[in-house]
């Protein structure tokens, strides 16, 4: 990770698109792998992805540098991330009404296995098992484990990126881990029960 | 006692199965559909997006099936009522061209 680049910052400030490209080839699969990690869906990943760039180039101005580059651009993904959530979570309630009244769209919207492309063959299963015990935690213990997990950001990174304080990420980690072995236990007892 | 040690198994590798996981590539010409996307946005001006609402199929049908309906209660209203306005015109109109005056031949030939 390049280190506070304040020479790249002034020149995206300039309007510089030489700068734009290079910020583009050191952030693009940061930006692209945490939005897949929190979203589950390559098509979704790569529209914020781009999102993500728009909105950097759009706002560099008012970036400050008080915190580093990268720091900021999480905070954008995770935010546009956790917006699509949203949106999605929106039309699935209105495709759940519509179906009341016989426009059965409720397919396009119902959830299907993620398998993450950076998974090793072997492990493929146990990991769209992982992701899918994922999706049912609560925001910030999802993005925490992300980060960490998914990321390889340090509890002081995920800190800086979240807004918390040292201790909170720590009891949020914990309480992630917690709520997915439960998860993980429940799904594979009822699978097996069923088998 | 069986189960729960396979089920703990399982639970153990599903934790362990992302520990060498990799960065996922984006798409290539990631930077030409950055681009091209904010060139559209900037294209897109405010009554380019007025237009872009109004052409949708949800607002202009409902749109233009209202304007139908209250064209269609005006005419139905003002069909089945004639206001005393319009009388009124078409009388005034009547006695100022003299429709009922009778022409010079008629007066010739009333004439002794």
């Amino acid at each position: 990770m390049v280190n506070q680049p304040n020479d790249l910052i002034r020149k995206l400030q300039e309007g510089d698109q030489m700068g734009f490209t290079t910020l583009m080839d050191l952030y693009q699969n940061m930006v692209y792998n945490t939005a897949l990690g929190i979203v589950q869906n390559e098509e979704d990943a790569d529209d914020i992805t781009q999102e993500v760039f728009e909105q950097v180039y759009v706002s560099i101005g008012s970036f400050k540098g008080e915190s580093k580059l990268s720091t900021w651009i999480y905070k954008i993904t995770i935010s546009k991330s956790l917006d699509l959530i949203k949106k999605k979570k929106r039309k699935k309630r209105f495709g759940i009404v519509q179906s009341l009244f016989g426009d059965s769209d409720v397919e396009k919207y119902s959830p299907v296995e993620f398998n993450h492309p950076g998974v090793q063959l072997e492990q493929k299963e146990r990991a769209s098992e992982l992701f899918a015990a994922l999706k049912q935690l609560p925001d910030k213990q999802k993005i925490a484990f992300i980060l960490h997990k998914v990321e390889g950001q340090s509890y002081q990174e995920i800190a800086e990126i979240m807004n918390k304080s040292l201790n909170a990420v720590e009891a949020l980690m914990s309480r992630a881990k917690a709520n997915l072995k439960t998860l993980l236990h429940n799904y594979y007892y009822k699978n097996l029960s069923d088998q | 006692m069986n189960r729960k040690k396979n089920v703990d198994h399982l639970v153990e590798e599903a934790f362990n199965s992302i520990d060498k996981i990799e960065r996922a590539s984006v798409k290539p010409f990631l930077l030409s559909r950055v681009n091209s996307r904010m060139l559209s946005e900037k294209r897109n001006s405010w009554w380019e997006n007025i237009a872009f609402y109004i052409g949708k199929p949800s607002f202009a049908i409902p749109g233009l099936a209202l304007l139908m309906l209250i064209n269609l209660t005006a005419v139905v209203f003002y069909a089945a009522e004639p206001s005393s306005i319009a009388e009124q015109n078409i009388q005034a109109s009547s006695d100022e061209f003299s429709y009922s005056i009778a022409s010079i031949y008629e007066n010739e030939n009333t004439e002794p």
